[in-house]
């Protein structure tokens, strides 16, 4: 059975971008989020195996959802992709719970090879 | 009010802007998958300078994607492309069935694309400064609006009425598949002024 994964990332080209490298490596793509508050219903709803999680969104940073959805107990794998690549911020995106992070911009092989090697 | 700063001062505030111009001409060339060459070719300070390509007659589209400072340090930045260029970025970077479409979702697409490489250019200078003056400041959200090339000079003065230093840099990125010369403007609350005086 593939691998389940959530996107959030409130650039619909960004989240295409994702989409596109994830199917192809034969993940099964299970929702896209734009904005914090729906990544954190459809995350709790669809329990992903993974999700991406862009750092800065409209109504709050990639930081908070996380920290949500572990309290929330989700223990699904995060690889946050930002273009915020401050190494106090990469180190606080791990600390929270994140299994990686990917600082923008980044090829579609380098995303497979992070997720191989978190999955 | 960057006039406050002396010629020292000023060299640091600009090389921060430089440098993190580099780091985003990496990204471009990530984006490209091609090298690309940067050249710094017009820079200005202080407020109201008028930036001398878009001329009061100019009825010319401009795309001006906005970024702003959320953290410590209270700012935006400005992407400006004119219309050739935003047609020569999407030529080198899309693919021609996003490009010929003009569907709705081709349309943001094609807008997502700027907003995400002004993201990814804004990232790269506000890392400089964050790195050099030790402070949290990330670029929020950008967004993308289309005005006429001579409301440009117009727009800006407005959106720097809250804040009192601006930073205006011009430079030509060129590559195998790419010749832009996109505009950047800076514009800084006073405590910026003050963090560089205390750093430099």
């Amino acid at each position: 059975m593939s691998k389940k994964v959530l996107i959030v990332d409130d650039s619909i080209y960004m989240r295409s971008l994702i989409r596109s490298a994830l199917e192809e490596a034969g993940l099964e793509v299970v929702g896209e989020a734009k904005d914090g508050e729906t990544a954190i219903d459809l995350a709790l709803d669809t329990q992903p195996d993974l999700i991406t999680l862009d750092n800065i969104l409209p109504d709050m940073m990639g930081f908070e959802i996380l920290k949500v959805l572990r309290d929330q107990g989700l223990e699904s794998k995060v690889i946050m992709i930002s273009a915020v690549g401050q190494q106090t911020v990469v180190n606080k995106g791990k600390e929270l719970g994140a299994s990686e992070y990917i600082v923008k911009p980044f090829t579609s092989e380098a995303l497979i090879e992070v997720v191989n090697r978190v999955m | 009010m960057l006039d406050k700063l002396n010629e020292n001062e000023l060299e640091v505030a600009s090389k921060l802007v430089f440098d993190g111009l580099s780091m985003a001409k990496k990204s471009m060339e990530q984006i490209l998958q091609s090298p690309i060459s940067m050249e710094k070719v017009d820079y200005s300070h202080g407020k109201n300078v008028p930036l001398p390509k878009y001329q009061p007659n100019d009825d010319q589209s401009v795309h001006v994607i906005k970024t702003n400072l959320i953290g410590e340090l209270k700012g935006t930045s400005h992407l400006i492309f004119s219309e050739d260029e935003v047609a020569k970025v999407f030529s080198a970077c899309l693919p021609a069935s996003i490009i010929e479409s003009d569907s709705a979702e081709s349309k943001m697409m094609k807008m997502g694309f700027l907003t995400e490489m002004d993201n990814m250019m804004a990232a790269a200078v506000i890392t400089e400064f964050s790195n050099f003056l030790g402070l949290e400041i990330y670029g929020h959200v950008p967004s993308l609006e289309v005005v006429k090339a001579s409301e440009v000079n117009n727009y800006l003065a407005k959106q720097s009425g809250e804040f009192d230093a601006i930073i205006h840099f011009k430079a030509i990125f060129k590559g195998k598949e790419l010749d832009i010369s996109p505009d950047f403007v800076w514009i800084f609350q006073e405590e910026f002024v003050d963090k560089i005086k205390n750093l430099v």
